[in-house]
């Protein structure tokens, strides 16, 4: 008897495990290096130079998979880019409510700024590989084929929404590769695509065409 | 193997007790599996009913709750947004196509919906899938309107049909809106989505047919007629809802952010995927409980099934005495046993499995026009496959239980049997 009790605790274990609560491990790891509120230029700077390095080692010879470059979030600002970053210490401090008509006015001169936010057109055609949240766009409700990848969890609501250069559209190449669940963390391998802006209508941003989708951990 | 030859007959002879744990095997297992592709089905069903759109704009309220009072037609919005709000926010630059939704009126008890004819050209479903038309086209007057596939085939609905309009949502009303006949100009294809079971009408055609009404009813002495209401300006002042297409994808959450923080008015912007995965994730706990139940029932099948070939040892232990002295070993009469408790487990899984698609095959079309889900019949999946595996599995285990004790009655008794 005591079989068949192991494997009910087991299914119940494991439904329980399901719907648990998702975790975070991207930013547990401290993987992603979003801006710091205290941005002094000169944690910019070695940030900058951190991907530098980051480069030079996977474009080595000896890295795994040669012709696919691992890519954090920083590397989809262009490196030489800076925003104001009082004006942006401001904003993410959440001294000020998001209801808040300063709040606003800070808004809108960053929304300036983040307009300005270019794309980093070096990633334009490569392959790459870069972890991130999904946010569904299409799917059939076991798979999810077309999604927003984002670089932090519930990027879709709370907080303001990142900018352009910092969401990833990810179509998967003929739906085979594809996500499972919402805000799942997964690793993505697959072609960048870099969209120039022709118009003031359209904003710049990236399309990656997947071929690999894994789970993060 | 002649052994389970015996054991095949041997449940022959107790034909009414086997056949009854059978039909126990049988129903637990078409429960399990019926809770599970209902599960897998009502998803895809969720899931195809709406592709393509970017953004759902409402009435602020909940995620979900806009989802599917705008989509599946569930439930009813909590406002209407004014029509000014939608201009500016169709006008925003990153805006591609809108389309408006006005919900409120119903048909026989189908639901009417108010929209333009960008509606036929934009809404998808089913990853990427246009709306097409069997009969007809979009309409264009005031007082034309275009059917779903269920509603043409449920009434009868033939082209230049004229229908009355009634206001509110149930299956019975008692304002009409008889005055102000449409004319069904188009009928449309079957989607398997809720599309199937509307009526659709052109957003001037609702204000039409409520131009006379004021303050929630008609006003006696006001009533103005379908001709020279049509004249009138039929701009509405308000819509249910409206889905928003973007030039791109990127900026979904900027225009979301927008519509959330419009000032003029409280708004709600939902990606659908998400609100969909929202709701799978608050049905998911209630879809466990329910696997969970139907494991347990197949469980409470297995036992009963223990139990009968238990209490049946006693009585058989003779025959177990006759089958020892024609030269059975014990370890026969343990394949014996199991033999007798393995077969039970699978031709009740295959009876469950037939009894599953005679039920599905049977409800199907109850399930459409109740509740507008489209359940359709496949071949089990892997994971259906995998639970009627496990199902054999537990079967084989708990009957090393009868067969065990089969095994050591026949070891001790011997020839000679002391009851």
């Amino acid at each position: 008897m005591s079989d068949k009790y192991r494997f009910i605790i087991t299914l119940l274990c494991a439904s329980l495990l399901l719907s648990g609560c998702e975790k975070d491990p991207l930013s547990q790891k401290g993987k992603i290096t979003l801006p710091e509120k205290t941005s002094a230029p000169a944690a910019k700077a070695e940030a900058a130079d951190g991907t530098a390095q980051q480069i030079a080692a996977s474009g080595s010879p000896a890295a795994s998979d040669p012709g696919v470059k691992e890519v954090a979030w920083d590397d989809l600002i262009p490196a030489d880019w800076r925003p104001d970053p009082d004006l942006v210490f401001k904003y993410n401090n959440g001294d000020i409510d998001d209801k808040d008509p300063r709040i606003i006015a800070l808004k809108i001169k960053i929304d300036k700024l983040v307009k300005l936010a270019p794309v980093n057109n070096t990633l334009n055609g490569k392959q790459i590989k870069i972890p991130g949240f999904v946010v569904p766009i299409e799917g059939d409700g076991k798979e999810i084929s077309e999604f927003l990848l984002v670089p932090y969890h519930g990027a879709c609501i709370h907080v303001p929404p990142p900018p352009a250069n910092q969401i990833v559209f990810v179509r998967s190449k003929d739906g085979k590769a594809s996500a499972r669940k919402m805000m799942e963390t997964v690793w993505i391998t697959g072609t960048m695509k870099v969209e120039k802006v022709k118009n003031d209508v359209a904003e710049a941003g990236y399309t990656l065409y997947a071929d690999k989708i894994e789970s993060y951990e | 193997m002649p052994i389970l030859n015996l054991a095949f007959k041997s449940l022959w002879n107790r034909r009414f007790t086997a056949s009854l744990t059978l039909l126990s095997i049988a129903l637990s297992v078409a429960l399990l599996l019926g809770v599970e592709r209902l599960r897998t089905e009502s998803r895809a069903s969720f899931a195809n009913t709406i592709s393509g759109t970017d953004l759902i704009v409402g009435a602020r309220s909940g995620a979900i709750q806009l989802l599917l009072y705008s989509v599946f037609r569930i439930g009813n919005a909590t406002n209407n947004i004014s029509w000014q709000s939608y201009q500016s926010i169709r006008q925003h630059p990153n805006v591609k196509w809108s389309v408006p939704i006005a919900l409120g009126d119903s048909h026989q008890g189908f639901r009417v919906m108010g929209t333009t004819p960008d509606y036929f050209r934009h809404y998808r479903f089913a990853r990427d899938h246009q709306l097409r038309f069997t009969d007809g086209q979009p309409f264009a007057g005031v007082y034309e309107a275009v059917l779903g596939a269920e509603v043409a085939d449920q009434l009868k609905y033939k082209l230049g049909q004229e229908i009355v309009i009634a206001h509110g949502a149930g299956r019975v009303n008692l304002f009409k809106h008889d005055n102000k006949p449409f004319t069904v100009v188009g009928i449309l294809q079957r989607t398997g989505t809720p599309v199937d079971r509307t009526v659709h009408v052109g957003l001037a055609g609702i204000e039409a047919i409520h131009i006379d009404w004021q303050g929630g009813s008609p006003m006696p002495g006001m009533s103005i007629t379908a001709k020279k209401a049509a004249q009138l300006d039929l701009t509405p002042k308000s819509i249910t809802a409206a889905l928003l297409g973007l030039n791109s994808r990127i900026s979904t959450f900027k225009v979301q952010h927008y519509i959330n923080n419009y000032r003029q008015e409280p708004l709600l912007a939902i990606l659908p995927g998400v609100a969909l995965q929202e709701l799978w994730d608050m049905m998911g706990v209630a879809e466990k409980a329910l696997l969970a139940i139907s494991i347990f029932v197949v469980l409470v099948g297995l036992t009963g099934m223990v139990t009968v070939i238990l209490t049946s040892l006693n009585e058989r232990r003779r025959e177990m005495a006759i089958l020892r002295s024609v030269g059975a070993r014990p370890g026969h009469i343990l394949v014996l046993i199991m033999g007798e408790a393995i077969s039970l487990t699978l031709f009740g899984a295959i009876l469950g499995v037939i009894l599953l698609y005679a039920l599905l095959i049977g409800t199907q079309p109850l399930i459409e026009s109740r509740f507008g889900l489209f359940i359709s019949i496949d071949w089990p999946s892997a994971y259906e496959f995998t639970l009627l595996g496990l199902l054999l599995a537990a079967g084989t285990l708990v009957s090393f239980i009868p067969g065990f004790r089969a095994y050591r009655y026949s070891l001790a008794d011997g020839m000679t049997i002391r009851i």
